[in-house]
């Protein structure tokens, strides 16, 4: 039985606005944005470490790309299994396999390059920033990026 | 992505839902998935579950190999041609 909360993920999710996200090349502008926005912060957290708002300020654009993401996605990482088909679990799944190995590859160039520049205590905070937000939203890239063209509105 | 790469048995659903004037939505509602999960269905690029297809072949009141092939269907226009 869905909860409230997942019927109204659900409503939102399948609203005429998302559907308009739905196409393979707005996911994949939204996907940059969400990796900008990323970027964004960690380069916030290392230019302006002394000044916090700044940062919060660079959050906005990143969180906002966030939420674009899932709306382009139908919710499909938000939502219970009985509330998603079989293709759409099947997609998520595989993003998840697929993110796995992309993130590991990932923070083992981050670690890396922290270990090898010797990083300031600023720069890796906001290093750490950018592959903590990227990784974190690594399977939801993953699946925005790859998805078919749905063509399917009749 | 391996959910939605083109996949080895071919379907008549996009030819069926013409012939019957059926639309995406009205398939997917039918069938409990969604309309772009009929589309990559049709396409391909999803290769369903048999419970689905069961589904599927049992809302066009059709066998499963009348519905589904692992071989390319031949055109409609062949057997017309022989008759």
């Amino acid at each position: 039985m869905a909860s409230k909360l997942q019927l109204r993920i659900f409503g939102q999710v399948n609203s005429p606005f998302a559907d308009r996200l739905q196409t393979r090349s707005k996911r994949r502008g939204i996907v940059l944005g969400c990796i900008g926005g990323a970027a964004a912060i960690g380069a916030g957290i290392i230019a302006v470490v002394e000044h916090a708002a700044w940062v919060l300020l660079a959050a906005i654009p990143f969180w906002g790309f966030a939420f674009l993401l899932n709306m382009s996605l139908r919710g499909i990482f938000e939502l219970d299994d009985d509330l998603l088909d079989e293709h759409q679990i099947a997609v998520r799944n595989q993003s998840y396999k697929t993110a796995y190995g992309y993130a590991l590859v990932f923070l083992l160039i981050v670690a890396t390059a922290a270990t090898a520049f010797d990083f300031e205590r600023h720069v890796a905070l906001g290093v750490a920033a950018f592959a903590f937000l990227t990784g974190a939203l690594a399977p939801r890239l993953v699946a925005a990026w790859t998805l078919e063209e749905p063509d399917g509105r009749e | 992505m391996g959910a939605s790469k083109e996949v080895d048995f071919h379907n008549r659903i996009r030819l069926l839902r013409t012939e019957r004037s059926i639309s995406r939505k009205e398939l997917a509602e039918a069938v409990g998935v969604h309309p772009q999960t009929i589309g990559y269905i049709e396409r391909r690029q999803y290769n369903l579950s048999l419970a689905l297809a069961f589904k599927l072949a049992d809302y066009f009141g059709l066998s499963l190999d009348a519905v589904f092939s692992s071989q390319p269907f031949r055109p409609l226009s062949d057997s017309a041609l022989k008759e």
